[in-house]
């Protein structure tokens, strides 16, 4: 299954679609990534969120419902590679709500299909990612830059998203 | 004959578990005869309550302790007390329970059979799950409380676990506020079969003689909390507020007293937040070093993202401190905002932060005010003497 984003802008897009992948554990800060798309919605912004991994923590799942972003939010449990594969190359963006340490194989696998990756400024990944360059960078415990940020995105022509993804499929190429 | 009270508690009561001890007492003193039914384990210290308790067989441990308790608990039914177990049977099979399910509830529920009750009282609602049809078996009334965390938290976790309970007709149910009436009544139960009946506390206890001017706020503010240390309590929105509240120039010391799952989540968002030299962790202490700590406190936060009512806040306000709670479910229920103390909404630090700075900017007069009316108010509406009257009442319905 390919994006569908190839062939156009993303603010042209109905549905702004974001994926995090990653055990349920306060560490993740997924908190923060749910607040943040709070306050998505209340711009009015359409998104579609998936969480994989994030299933079963009552924690998560009471802050969908209190936040009434059931029909955004979709918690998911732990899915095979091919699965991941396929919600990683769906989504426009890769969310990584870190407060400790980064993900680095999870922003590879994104760097490497051209998925756009937001991260917070977690241990390291200034090593991979430049801001605004080959993908985006925000503070640790902030909803709303995560917000500003995905909103930016989302107002991203497609050339420029398609250049900061192309960027970073050559980070990792000159990298690794 | 004396009222005869069974209530259903998962384990007893410790001694810091003042509500369920206040409340046995009470009833107690109002010459009711109150059966304790545990259902989980027998208790691991001596407590004394006055009152006779029963521990459901335990159907855990290996297949063959397992299986030698089932073969007990079934033959104890079918022998001892065959038309309950067959009426409970019938009651389960009426209800499109499965006849194997049936027969697990059987087995699980049998040991109430024996119990000659008026009412049978669940202190949770998801004890009554599994166990709808005991009290009908036994022929008493059926009375359900919930207290936030089985409201709203339990459904989420177990989808559709009270869907039976909630199409019941004949039971009465106590919730601690009128949010969580409001809540429990949108699930299809009646409005008048809920009862709300506030936590209440000790306003012999949890007083002062302290005269507090609230003249040095800017100084260095005190302020505390009293919480498990629980994701639901909102612990790390509240340090996030401080954090901002700090670099708007707010000076304070803040005390957490309790313990918790949470502690290493809470001591490392202290150290990113760069809160180490303000922030102290007690752990949990008894009443009376919880009241020296009040004592000596301005400012009492409770911003919790999901709160039946809170004793804690209760307390608080009985020693005069200034209360900020946040929104969350029984809260704004509990502090009169603008009155009695301020109700912020929940999850957003930045409003946190700027009602701190709301409070240093009030003169100290009318921060008394607020002491004043919010220590009234708890004396007059909180005490448990009233509590225990509205109890009595539930029961004489």
């Amino acid at each position: 299954m390919g994006s569908f984003l190839k062939n156009q802008d993303l603010c042209d897009h109905n549905v702004l679609k974001v994926v995090s992948i990653g055990r349920p554990h306060w560490k993740k800060g997924y908190v923060y990534a749910l607040d943040a798309l709070k306050l998505l919605k209340d711009l009015g912004i359409s998104f579609q969120y998936t969480l994989i991994e994030g299933s079963g923590a009552i924690e998560f799942q009471y802050q969908v419902h209190d936040l009434e972003l059931g029909d955004e939010v979709e918690l998911l449990g732990k899915l095979s590679d091919n699965m991941v594969d396929e919600y990683f190359n769906n989504a426009d963006v890769l969310l990584l709500t870190s407060l400790g340490e980064c993900e680095f194989d999870m922003v590879l696998k994104a760097m490497a299909i051209e998925t756009l990756v937001l991260s917070t400024n977690c241990n390291g990944i200034n090593d991979l990612i430049i801001n605004g360059e080959n993908g985006f960078l925000v503070p640790i415990r902030n909803a709303q830059a995560i917000a500003d940020t995905l909103v930016m995105i989302k107002n991203l022509p497609r050339e420029q998203y398609n250049f900061i993804t192309k960027t970073a499929l050559k980070t990792i190429q000159r990298k690794f | 004959m004396k009222q005869r009270i069974g209530l259903v508690l998962s384990q007893i009561p410790g001694y810091s578990e003042t509500f369920f001890r206040n409340k046995i007492a009470g009833l107690q003193a109002a010459d009711k005869t109150v059966v304790l039914i545990v259902t989980d384990t027998a208790p691991s210290e001596k407590i004394v309550l006055g009152c006779e308790i029963v521990v459901a067989p335990s159907f855990k441990g290996s297949k063959l302790r397992v299986g030698i308790r089932v073969l007990k608990s079934l033959f104890q039914a079918l022998v001892f007390a065959p038309k309950s177990s067959l009426r409970h049977f019938q009651l389960d099979r009426q209800a499109n329970i499965s006849v194997q399910e049936s027969l697990k509830r059987l087995i699980q529920n049998a040991f109430f059979f024996k119990q000659d009750l008026d009412w049978l009282h669940f202190g949770f609602g998801m004890l009554a799950v599994g166990r709808e049809h005991v009290s009908k078996t036994i022929k008493a009334r059926m009375a359900v409380s919930f207290r936030g965390f089985d409201l709203y938290l339990s459904p989420l976790k177990h989808p559709n676990c009270y869907d039976l309970l909630f199409s019941m007709k004949t039971v009465s149910y106590h919730v601690l506020s009128h949010n969580m009436r409001r809540d429990l009544h949108a699930y299809g139960v009646p409005e008048e079969a809920i009862q709300v009946i506030t936590p209440a506390i000790d306003v012999s206890f949890f007083n002062t003689k302290k005269e507090r001017l609230f003249k040095e706020l800017d100084k260095t503010m005190q302020i505390v909390t009293v919480a498990r240390l629980h994701w639901k309590k909102g612990l790390e929105y509240t340090l996030e507020a401080l954090a901002i509240f700090k670099q708007q120039g707010g000076l304070f010391n803040y005390t957490i007293i309790g313990s918790g799952e949470d502690y290493e989540r809470l001591v490392f968002a202290v150290h990113q937040l760069k809160l180490e030299d303000v922030v102290t962790f007690t752990g949990r202490l008894s009443s009376e070093a919880v009241k020296e700590v009040l004592e000596a406190s301005d400012i009492y936060l409770q911003y919790s993202i999901q709160e039946g009512f809170c004793n804690a806040v209760l307390e608080a306000q009985a020693m005069g401190l200034l209360c900020v709670v946040s929104n969350a479910e029984g809260l704004d229920e509990n502090v009169q905002h603008g009155r009695t103390g301020w109700v912020v909404p929940k999850r957003k630090p930045q409003a946190l932060a700027d009602c701190l700075l709301e409070i240093l900017q009030m003169t100290p007069l009318h921060c008394k005010q607020i002491s004043n009316d919010a220590v009234s108010r708890v004396q007059q509406q909180f005490n448990l003497e009233q509590q225990q009257q509205l109890f009595l009442a539930f029961y004489e319905k």
